[in-house]
């Protein structure tokens, strides 16, 4: 285990103040559910932070709120506070599913959706959802916040554009209309404990069987979870069904073959993406999909 | 590194000391605190053997820095006996023949604990849920999920004489 001192946050202005000060030799602690394991790791040519500042202690960046037409949800939620959230089951259920496919009770008990989003693993879970969603995200520092979407935000493999002195509060989004479907699919190795190898969130309003706005972002097929504008120009005007839920599969698994080149995972990544796409758009589209 | 101060409770017991700021939850109760029924499997959160109810939550101690555990309400396996007696829980373990090796054991009834303090009724697939974060390399988990089971059937049973 690395050495470092701890410190506990007890209120927003204290750590973020610590942070102003000593950001370069701190890292920042949730749910831990990555980080330790990275602290504990054997890796010579990182000496380990100087200091962990811990968050848990701030109950005010907890908690799912509905606000007019959008959700909040506090950056220290934890993913069973999102997979159990009635306000979310009803609202945005492909969000809830996909915090209840993270890892085991035990994980989603610690691991927070900001620390899903701020550790910015390619594979992580609720991302897909919240791209999918337009999410946008609010951080904070000593001299005030900015707004950034999910998507500016994240830069690359567990890369992300938050300062070293900025938290994520919260990230928020506007509530879908009526009608609106969605789906979450996931491919891992087994059902529980299992980081994805694939994922797929989509977003459909439908109208009469003719899709009007489409969103779909995949998970641990780029490197970091994105929207994939192609497909979703592609099916927006379309009458929905087998034949172009089939196209936009196809159509999603050649973008993210352009952009990622051919690799040892290709063979068996293109066609489970296409079938994953199709099968979300399918799932999305059904009337009252879960 | 300074040592930090810690205040938790720890199976109804309050605790005040200081602790090295690196060590995990699980390190503090096994090193410190002697509790050694809480057993150090993986080290990454993968197998549940060190899990513990923290805040009546079932989390995996080997992923908790110990000051993380400030202010929290810990249980571990040792404090479910009461008066000697096992808990419904764990007798229901031994009935059913649900402990092989044992290592997993006090992981998987902490497991199970935290589900029935949160639904005292779970189904059969709400419990395999529960377990899922819990590994048994002896591959005993039919008399497992058969353990809880027996349990809600004989509280139930109980309560209704």
């Amino acid at each position: 285990m690395k050495e470092f001192d701890f410190v506990r946050a007890g209120t927003l202005s204290e750590a973020l103040e610590f942070l102003a000060v000593r950001h370069t030799a701190t890292r920042v602690i949730a749910g831990g559910t990555d980080l330790m394991i990275t602290l504990r790791r054997n890796d010579p040519s990182w000496p380990g932070p100087g200091y962990i500042l811990d968050l848990t202690g701030l109950d005010c960046l907890r908690g799912i709120s509905r606000e007019g037409d959008r959700i909040r949800i506090g950056a220290l939620t934890t993913h069973t506070q999102l997979a159990e959230s009635p306000l979310l089951k009803d609202k945005v259920p492909f969000l809830s599913a996909a915090a209840f496919s993270v890892g085991s009770p035990q994980i989603r008990n610690r691991g927070t959706i900001g620390g899903n989003i701020i550790n910015a693993s390619p594979a992580a879970d609720t991302l897909p959802p919240l791209l999918a969603l337009e999410a946008r995200c609010r951080l904070v520092s000593r001299e005030g916040e900015r707004d950034v979407s999910l998507t500016e935000l994240l830069t690359g493999p567990y890369r992300t554009s938050l300062r070293p002195q900025e938290i994520l509060k919260e990230v928020y989004f506007q509530i879908p209309g009526e009608g609106t479907g969605f789906s979450f699919q996931k491919v891992g190795r087994r059902k529980a404990l299992s980081i994805s190898r694939l994922s797929v969130a989509v977003l459909l309003s439908l109208v009469e069987g003719q899709v009007g706005k489409a969103r779909v972002a995949v998970g641990a097929a780029l490197a970091n979870a994105a929207r994939l504008p192609e497909v979703e120009e592609f099916l927006e005007g379309r009458l929905l069904d087998r034949d172009v839920a089939q196209e936009a599969g196809k159509l999603a698994a050649e973008k993210v073959v352009e952009i990622t080149g051919r690799r040892w995972s290709t063979p068996y990544k293109e066609p489970v993406l296409l079938a994953l796409v199709r099968r979300a758009l399918l799932a999305a589209g059904a009337p009252q999909s879960p | 590194m300074k040592s930090t101060p810690l205040r938790l409770r720890v199976n109804g017991k309050t605790i005040e000391t200081m602790v090295e700021p690196n060590q995990r939850l699980l390190d503090f109760l096994r090193d410190e605190l002697r509790l050694t029924g809480v057993k150090e499997g993986c080290g990454v959160g993968e197998c549940g053997a060190c899990t513990v109810i923290m805040n009546g939550q079932a989390v995996n101690s080997c992923l908790v820095l110990v000051g993380q555990a400030n202010g929290a309400d810990v249980l571990t396996v040792e404090g479910l006996a009461e008066d000697g007696e096992l808990s419904p829980l764990q007798q229901s373990f031994i009935d059913h023949g649900a402990v092989h090796c044992g290592f997993c054991t006090p992981g998987m009834v902490m497991s199970a604990q935290a589900l029935l303090m949160k639904n005292p009724k779970p189904s059969r697939s709400e419990i395999k849920t529960a377990l899922s974060g819990n590994l048994c390399r002896c591959t005993g988990y039919q008399q497992i999920v058969a353990a809880v089971e027996g349990v809600i059937k004989k509280v139930g049973a109980d309560s209704a004489k």
